[in-house]
């Protein structure tokens, strides 16, 4: 009798120790997809984080295109390719506009192509790509068809190569 | 002999209901599994900044006494059906352009794409919170395939109507 009572209790141990990983490994399960998620998010912030800051300085009035919402004035930025002392001011590694459509021939702009080119490379480091952020533009410029002057906004990507922890 | 048969129906018991929370456990996993997942739209400051880079874009259309039209204003010319100087119609200028735009972006809906689905809309308020298509949607890939979905929306206040907006929505799969 002593026996079957000894034997009665091992059962419900084992038991009891069956349902308690099973109830583990659930909630690990749970734990892991939920985490998943909030890596994600996390991922997600910190890149609107980093679109907030291009977006910082693309309506900065040195860069903006008046009457144009997110609009960035081509003309002030190849202005500003010719003035290194700006490099230090807007607290980045890099500012490069790339162009996206109408496609133009790839090539850099200079006084000679402009507007016919694609990259417009105010400051670049060379070899730092690991920390940077871009967000959608319009890259605009005033154009003149029968005489008559108007806003020509293209599709274009801006580029900052920001320095370390700048998020 | 008793004792013997006695411990063969609990090692049955046993057997019994370690079975049902096996297939309880396997219930739970496959509804969790085959329940679709949380695809309630999000914002998205790039698709944000996508969306008034679009609104602003030059066209090559030029309505007579006018400049060329940016596609905020083009969406308008396409409600009203007038015809560019170069003979073509302003909602075929629009289509070309925004499935141009779309191509050379992020947003590019092709096989190997990140991007499963976009859909780009004009839309007039008809009713409180009802919506109408101003002018056909541009749309790309397959809504059935997304997972997680962006949207961003842009007051257009070109006369239209009371309210009407520009809708991006793009949507990925995980």
């Amino acid at each position: 009798m002593d026996k079957t009572g000894q034997l009665k209790i091992q059962q419900m141990v084992f038991m009891i120790i069956a349902v308690a990983l099973f109830v583990i490994l659930a909630v690990l399960f749970f734990f892991s997809i939920k985490t998943a998620n909030l890596y994600q998010a996390s991922i997600e912030s910190e890149r609107d984080k980093s679109i907030g800051l291009v977006i910082k300085l693309a309506s900065s009035p040195e860069f903006s295109y008046a009457g144009i919402t997110n609009g960035v004035d081509s003309d002030k930025l190849m202005a500003l390719k010719k003035q290194p002392e700006y490099r230090d001011y807007w607290g980045v590694n890099g500012i490069v506009v790339k162009k996206l459509y109408p496609e133009y021939p790839n090539i850099e702009c200079n006084t000679g192509n402009y507007p016919n080119c694609t990259e417009i490379i105010l400051f670049k480091k060379e070899g730092d790509i690991a920390q940077s952020a871009s967000s959608y533009i319009s890259l605009c410029r005033k154009d003149n068809t029968g005489g008559r002057a108007y806003d020509k906004c293209e599709l274009a990507l801006m580029i900052i190569q920001t320095r370390e922890n700048e998020f | 002999m008793n004792f013997r048969k006695k411990a063969q129906e609990e090692m049955v018991g046993f057997v019994l209901i370690v079975i049902i929370v096996s297939v309880i456990a396997i219930i739970i996993l496959g509804i969790s599994l085959s329940r679709p997942r949380n695809t309630e739209a999000q914002t998205s400051a790039e698709l944000d900044s996508f969306s008034s880079a679009i609104l602003s874009y030059t066209t090559n259309c030029e309505i007579p006494e006018t400049n060329p039209r940016q596609v905020r204003e083009l969406i308008k010319d396409c409600k009203q059906n007038d015809v560019c100087s170069n003979g073509q119609s302003p909602c075929q200028v629009l289509e070309t352009t925004l499935k141009e735009l779309v191509k050379h972006s992020s947003y590019v809906v092709e096989k190997e794409s990140y991007t499963r689905y976009l859909k780009i809309s004009v839309l007039n308020e008809v009713a409180n919170g009802t919506y109408n298509d101003a002018i056909p949607p541009v749309k790309e890939g397959n809504e059935q395939e997304c997972s997680r979905k962006l949207i961003d929306t842009q007051p257009l206040n070109i006369g239209l109507a009371e309210n009407s907006i520009f809708k991006v929505e793009v949507c990925y799969k995980d």
